[in-house]
């Protein structure tokens, strides 16, 4: 029998499912809509009663109490509905992974420790069956980020509508860097201490290395006017270097944070910090450094054996209390969807829900330099909105509409998909079907 | 809370096996959520000897018994995990394809964090299993989280049936076909050992059968070689043991319930069980029952065909579902996995925490001592500050056995009860994520997956 | 039998205490099979009152005994005058001349291990991936007998110790085999044995990717071969007494397990670890074996459990280190806080105009937290409370470790001790450690000798001082557990080993107190290279016999400044150093000579060459 790659064959088997996939879905529609009667979460400008906002050109027009309804525009009555900007998943890998297991649908990880110049917005998969999956949460952006050796790569913030990866860029990238960490991997990294260190030694040395040469890379570049020699390495953190990007760093021990607050200070680096899983315990050094903190998962374990049960649940709240501009993550692919309930548990231990709320949609637009254009409900900005029942962070509410750019984007998936056709499944149990009744 | 820990530790030490320190209290004035019975606005729970001996307003408790204020808060029965590897040292012998004579019980570990963790959300019982490596894998225990406690078996929940960990799929096919070079590799593979080993078992239950006759009439007579394998395979037989299957697919799910069929064995919950909801009706007729992740999928090709609302289309069908967490995180916030039950496809308040408890009793076999506030049953009680379906809701204190084992407001930080003395400070040990259902196989391949 | 007075060749290596006993005498003949030990002060028992006696010994017996006892003219006199006289300890649970195995025997997989995709057939669901018997690790057939040899130098280091008889067990996982009686003395390697095949010896090891791998593999193994093995006999018993009884089925390991289950043959159980112990005793509890638990470091978590005296136990005499140096803490904490305090600086210079201290009241940070976590962040640079909470938390769990024999004492539970897991080098030390942590001399004389005499069933021959019993007996310079005691002689079973008490020359990396005056302190160095003179500090300081040292120079910005393999040999000083030169790793080996307050010597540089460097004593630690 003729062999068949199974790779080959799986890739060809999930292809003809999104193509079966994609002829099920409705489609987007784009035009003028007005959003009536409903309460609005603005997020910068309070709770408005009782009001409309108008959506045209994929812009936010008009948003109030006494906002005349355009004679175009397709009118959706949102009474006992609240309307609420769309949320901003910090940190995913959606659009980069598949499924977990098979590193074939993996593209966040590439070869190398160096790899500054590797464009996550290259490998994202505008048709990820994850992607609606994640959308009927009221999650309309992410940063989908590279991840793996020093410089993994380069991060970007997309929405989570379009047919090509430009149409779903929103407008911020970042070098990601992991800072070299000096504790295990976890309980179940089994290197000696001695090894932990070494590794831990190597890591840093050659983060210091890799600075001097971008140093020396940059100053090449400048007093040749852009012409040193072709070194892509190099150059993708010379803008870094110059503090014309962010980096966004990943650390989350205490004393590699301390530390990865001092390299940033000495480089004098635009970064954010990532993970910062134990900043709760050095959170005043973060928020005297002003540097800003992308956390998450919130609904995460301690770190320690000996550390109390909320900690991961109370950090990012912490770091909130002390200062530090703090947005969420979760730091996820396919559940990127539980992101409200990553910010509503913040706010159950510690956070306020306002801030909870500000952490996934404004703060996030301000740390990448986007609040002109999301993270809010005000005019001028890109209609990127959700309307739900209720609080979305409750786990009863139901979103019932979703726009990104002003797409109204149906709230379908192949998981909605799923459920409606074997809710009542046609035929039910058959006499041959039935295991044990033969 | 800190003394009550400390009394228990104390008690430790006197403890005679099968025995455990019960309390007495009398919870006042909290909404109680019954489950079973509906739910009771500022109701009294009175506990006597560790059982739930009242319910109702204004009880009347004998002097000197323990009142917990629960004016404002909600009061529900002892959450349960239907699925955990929680409290135990050893999780897969995955050295054989078959080892249904090993016992996850015999490696409980008392020093679990992890086991204090869960009671800080609201968790009293857990299931804790075998891994997934083996088709057969290991008999499971169900434990009750008396955290504090030095003696191992003071965490065995008594009298619950034994359980069974059975996996399809590809857990076993990459750990023993793809790793170890024997059956199974594939899906055929894996009925193929299945029906073997029900095979064997039937055998060897025949020549025990012909022995015991034979001994009757002859007391020379020689009984077969011992062999616990087979012996557990003749107690599933018997139906002594409920299977709890790790499983996916629909296609393995209908499998394993027609070699069931053959062999006569009625008792099972299909764990995981993706895909369950494909064949909900079957499963329904069978009266077999399913414990699913609220939302978890995409971590493997098996499951890239789920839904979150597995969970809804499994109980509309009649199926007694549970949902449970296969993880030291997931099992901290049961509560909120049911609760998104609501959110994917509008469960009842009810229904959402029935997943929770008394269905996961049922599976477990044990819903005539725990899973609802009912007299008689055990005083294993979880008091959230909200209704536990709303994400802020925060559990304040966690009652096993009427003894309170968490305590938001009075547990020190560091609740360690096992201390290194080599080891100054706790090691960091980052957000770690591990298989749990596959601990303990990385011996068995080297590939990172 | 004709006993030899012989002394046999002695290497003792590193062999660490206050005063180093040294064997003497080596290459001398024997004299005579006589020795009397005269005007010992002898503790025939613990318990006993010294007594100032002559003991009589012949032909490996202690023949007599008493103030004014007749000593015999062809005897060896041993003069002992002011040493005191013990019996010789005996080792409950060891491996003492066990020798390692040669190499790991080929991982035994099944069906040639992992990776083997093809295979045509399929074996019976049971085999299914059953390694064979020595796979598994199940071998109590086993003897340890094959594996020992009298060239091993545990014999004469625990012997150097007051050890004249052990009981050993073979090397291997989960059933390696059968324990037997040694006595620590010979020429070849059957003459140290005295009873075979006494013991079972179990422990919690996995057979790794070969069944059983795990601890509920290995129990589930337990409950079968138990209950086989009681079936065999059974049958065994019904094949020899009755007619038409097929032929009971032979396998090794049921076989071998016959005596335990008999209760004939008690079960070692090694079980170190809180949880080892109580799997061990549910394990006895469920198959009913006569259990000893052994190597035991944390016994005293489960004490009732041994009260009623069915299970035995043996305490291990390896205890944990205290890693809290105090000294070097202090040392650490002192630089922390000065990095911290710097740090602290940085962050001032850090804060943004709009964070100045005028604006705090604004800023929640300072806000006063009630909450149990928020406590504990830092905001203080002095003292860390949740360090402190940890230091005292292991601190106590340290000291109950050190307590364990002392309150397993006290409750009345009889234990011996084990060497398996101790060091020879840290029995002294760790053995001092329990007594200032409860335990009476006398109880530890008695976990060493009538104890484990009794355990071991050699009570009538061993464990104390009396006529008829074997010739065991320690002859030391002082109570046997006094600080600076040290064996002056051993004698085993008639035959007498002496030891030199003297300064000690070698080390390796360790040393004694005399060591101390030596190098502790403060120096400064100078190293003469081509180009320039390099100068710094050395710090060398003295804990418990363990020399470190580190290295301070403006030439060092970076990296470690710990020195390594610090070797004192003599007056000469050995010690190496890493240096962090720009990323390249270069290694600087010293080798000095030591003149009082000052040093010679030179520096080797690896591939630059080696440079003069002299150094002096700048200031002495402060006692």
């Amino acid at each position: 029998m003729k062999k068949y790659n199974p790779i080959l064959i799986l890739l060809v088997f999930v292809q003809s499912i999104i193509v079966l996939h994609a002829q099920q879905v409705e489609k987007s529609t784009f035009g003028v809509f007005a959003l009536t009667n409903a309460t609005i979460e603005t997020v910068t400008k309070g709770r408005l009663e009782n009001a409309t906002v108008v959506i045209r050109n994929g812009k936010i027009e008009a948003v109030g109490p006494n906002v005349t309804i355009p004679a175009d525009a397709q009118v959706i009555d949102c009474k006992g509905l609240t309307v609420y900007p769309g949320m901003v998943d910090s940190g995913t890998h959606l659009g980069l992974q598949e499924i977990e297991s098979i590193s074939v649908t993996q593209d966040y990880d590439e070869m190398g420790e160096l790899t500054p110049e590797m464009q996550a917005l290259t490998a994202i998969n505008p048709n990820s069956v994850l992607i609606p999956v994640t959308r009927v949460s009221g999650v309309t952006s992410v940063i989908a980020s590279p991840s793996g050796g020093l410089f993994p790569g380069t991060a970007a913030l997309i929405n989570l509508e379009g047919y090509t990866p430009e149409q779903m860029y929103a407008g911020f990238k970042a070098i990601v860097m992991n800072f070299p960490s000096t504790g295990r991997r976890g309980r179940y990294d089994r290197r000696t201490d001695e090894d932990v260190k070494k590794d831990s030694d190597k890591a840093i040395k050659k983060l210091n290395e890799t600075w001097d040469r971008v140093k020396a890379y940059a100053a090449i570049d400048s007093s040749t006017n852009g012409k040193a020699d072709y070194n892509p390495q190099l150059a993708a953190l010379v803008p870094v270097y110059r503090g014309k990007a962010t980096a966004m760093i990943e650390v989350n021990k205490e004393s590699d944070i301390l530390s990865a607050l001092k390299w940033i200070k000495d480089n004098k680096i635009k970064a954010i910090l990532t993970g910062v899983d134990e900043g709760w315990r050095v959170a005043d050094s973060i928020a005297i450094a002003g540097i800003p903190v992308i956390t998450g998962p919130v609904i995460s374990q301690p770190t320690r054996e000996s550390d109390r049960y909320d900690t991961g649940y109370k950090n990012a709240g912490i770091m909130h209390k002390a200062g530090v501009k703090v947005a969420i993550r979760t730091d996820d692919a396919e559940n990127v969807r539980n992101l409200p309930f990553n910010a509503g548990f913040a706010a159950a231990y510690g956070m306020s829900k306002e801030d909870a709320m500000k952490a996934v949609t404004i703060v996030p637009a301000e740390i990448f330099g986007v609040a002109d254009k999301i993270g809010s409900i005000e005019v001028g900005k890109d209609a990127n909105i959700f309307v739900s029942t209720g609080d979305p962070f409750e786990p009863a509410t139901q979103i019932k509409h979703l726009f990104i750019n002003g797409w109204n984007v149906p709230l379908e998936s192949r998981q909605s998909l799923l459920y409606d056709e074997f809710l009542n499944r046609s035929p039910g149990v058959t006499k041959e079907s039935v295991p044990g009744k033969s | 809370m800190r003394n009550i820990i400390f009394l228990s530790l104390l008690f430790s030490f006197h403890l005679v096996v099968g025995q455990v320190p019960t309390g007495d209290m009398i919870i006042r004035k909290g909404t109680v959520l019954t489950i079973t019975k509906g739910t009771l606005t500022e109701t009294d729970i009175l506990v006597q000897k560790g059982k739930i001996s009242a319910i109702g307003k204004e009880l009347k408790a004998p002097a000197g018994t323990k009142e917990i204020d629960a004016t404002g808060l909600f009061v529900m029965p002892g959450i349960i995990d239907a699925h955990s590897h929680i409290g135990i040292d050893a999780v897969n012998e995955a050295t054989n394809p078959i080892t249904p004579e090993v016992k996850v019980g015999d490696a409980i570990d008392p020093f679990d964090m992890a086991i204090y963790r869960a009671l800080a959300g609201g968790v009293t019982t857990s299931h804790a299993m075998h891994g997934s490596a083996n088709v057969i894998g290991g008999q499971c225990q169900t434990i009750k989280h008396r955290y504090g406690l030095m003696d191992p078996s003071a965490f065995i929940f008594k009298d619950a049936p034994r359980t069974l960990k059975f996996a399809l799929g590809e857990n076993p096919i990459r750990v023993h076909g793809e790793g170890r070079g024997v059956q199974p590799r594939t899906r055929m593979g894996v009925e193929r050992v299945i029906r073997n080993a029900f095979a064997e078992g039937q055998v060897y239950r025949d020549k025990m059968k012909a022995y015991e006759l034979e001994k009757v009439k002859n007391p020379n007579a020689v009984p077969p070689v011992y062999n616990e394998r087979y012996q557990t395979m003749a107690d599933i037989l018997d139906g002594k043991i409920i299977i709890q299957c790790h499983s996916y697919r629909a296609d393995e799910i209908l499998m394993l319930m027609n070699v069931l069929r053959d062999f006569g064995v009625k008792k099972i919950t299909f764990q995981h069980a993706n895909e369950g909801f494909k064949v909900a009706p079957e499963l329904a007729a069978f009266g077999a029952m399913a414990s699913v992740f609220s939302d978890w999928w995409a971590y493997k090709f098996e499951v890239y065909y789920s839904t979150a609302y597995n969970a809804t289309i499994l109980t509309r069908n009649g199926v007694v579902t549970s949902i449970n967490s296969d993880s030291g995180e997931m099992i901290r916030h049961l509560y909120y996995e049911a609760a998104k039950t609501q959110r994917y496809g509008g469960l009842s308040d009810d229904e959402a925490l029935s997943l929770i408890t008394i269905n996961p009793a049922r599976q477990l076999g044990i819903d005539d001592k725990v899973g609802s506030i009912e007299i008689g049953k055990d005083a294993d009680i979880a008091i959230f500050s909200g209704h536990p379906l709303s994400v802020y809701a925060v559990p304040q204190m966690t009652i096993v056995d009427g003894i309170v084992r968490f305590d938001k407001e009075n547990d020190p930080s560091d609740m360690r009860i096992y201390i290194d003395p080599e080891e100054a400070t706790p090691a960091y040990y980052g957000r770690e994520e591990v298989d749990e259902c596959m601990r303990g196989t990385d011996l068995m391949f080297n590939n990172r997956h | 039998m004709k006993r030899k007075f012989f002394l046999i060749p002695l290497f003792i290596l590193g062999f660490i205490a206050v005063i180093i006993a040294q064997p003497v005498s080596e290459d001398l003949p024997q004299v005579t099979g006589c020795i009397a030990l005269i005007n010992a002060k002898v503790i025939a028992a613990p318990g006993k009152p010294v007594q100032v006696e002559t003991i009589i010994m012949r032909d490996g017996l202690i023949t007599d005994i008493g103030p004014r006892v007749k000593i015999p003219a062809d005897a060896y006199r041993v003069p002992a005058d002011s040493l005191y006289a013990y019996p010789a300890f005996i080792d409950a649970f060891s491996s003492i001349g066990v020798k390692n195995p040669d190499t790991d025997a080929p991982r035994g997989g099944p069906q040639g291990g992992p990776g083997n995709r093809d295979r045509n057939s399929h074996p019976a669901v049971d085999d299914e991936g059953n390694a064979s018997l020595e796979d598994a690790g199940i071998t109590p057939f086993r003897s340890v007998r094959p594996t020992v040899d009298i060239k091993e130098k545990s014999i004469a280091d625990w012997r150097a110790q007051g050890f004249a008889i052990a009981h050993i067990v073979p090397k291997g996982k989960m059933i390696p085999g059968k324990g037997s009686l040694i006595i620590l003395s010979g020429k070849k390697t059957d003459d140290l044995f005295w009873k075979e095949d006494i013991s079972m010896f179990a422990q919690w090891s996995g057979a790794g990717d070969t069944y059983p791998s795990t601890v509920i593999g290995i129990m589930a193994k337990w409950r079968e071969l138990y209950h086989n093995a009681t079936q065999d006999l059974a049958q065994q018993t019904s094949y020899t007494n009755a007619m038409l009884v097929p032929r009971p089925h032979y396998n090794q390991a049921h076989e071998a397990l016959i005596p335990v289950v008999k209760k004939d043959m008690p079960v070692y159980f090694r079980a170190p670890k809180v949880k080892d112990i109580s799997r061990a005793l549910a394990m006895q509890k469920d198959l009913g074996m006569k259990m000893v638990i052994s190597d035991a470091e944390e016994a005293w978590y489960l004490k009732d459990q041994f009260k009623s005296g069915t299970i035995s136990l043996v305490l291990s005499l390896a205890l944990p280190e205290d890693k809290s140096d105090k000294k070097k803490d202090e040392a650490k904490a002192e630089e922390k806080d000065k990095k911290e305090a710097k740090e602290k600086n940085e962050e001032a210079m850090l804060r943004p105009a709009h964070a100045q201290p005028d604006a705090t009241a604004q800023q929640p940070a300072k806000e006063k937290n009630v909450d149990s976590t928020q406590t504990i962040i830092k905001n203080t640079i002095k003292t860390d409370p949740e360090k402190e909470a940890f230091e005292k938390k292991r601190a106590q769990s340290l000291k109950e470790h050190y307590q364990q024999a002392g309150v397993l004492a006290k409750e009345g539970i009889p234990f011996s001790f084990g060497t398996l897991s101790g060091k020879s080098a840290d029995f002294t030390k760790n053995i001092k450690l329990m007594m200032d942590n409860g335990l009476t001399s006398d109880q530890a004389l008695s976990a060493l000798t009538t104890q484990p005499a009794k355990l071991l069933g050699i009570e009538k021959n061993c464990g104390t001082i009396d006529i008829g019993k074997m010739a065991n007996v320690i002859v030391s310079s002082k109570p046997i557990f006094e600080k600076d005691a040290a064996i002056r002689y051993m004698i085993v079973e008639g035959n007498l080993y002496e030891y030199e008490v003297k300064e000690k020359k070698k080390n390796s990396g360790k040393e004694s107190a005399s060591a101390k005056g030596l190098i502790s302190g403060t120096w400064s160095y100078t190293i003469e290279t081509p180009d320039q003179k390099r100068e710094g500090t050395l710090e060398f300081t003295d804990q418990s016999g363990s020399i470190t040292g580190t290295i301070t120079s403006s030439d060092i910005t970076s990296g470690n400044k710990e020195l390594e393999s610090i070797v004192l040999d003599g007056n000469t000083l050995a010690f190496t150093f890493d240096l962090d030169m720009g990323g390249q790793m270069m290694t600087l080996e010293f080798n000095l000579k030591m003149n009082g307050e000052s040093f010679d010597g030179n520096v080797n540089v690896g591939e630059f060459g080696s440079f003069p460097v002299t150094g002096q004593r700048t200031s002495k630690p402060k006692n």
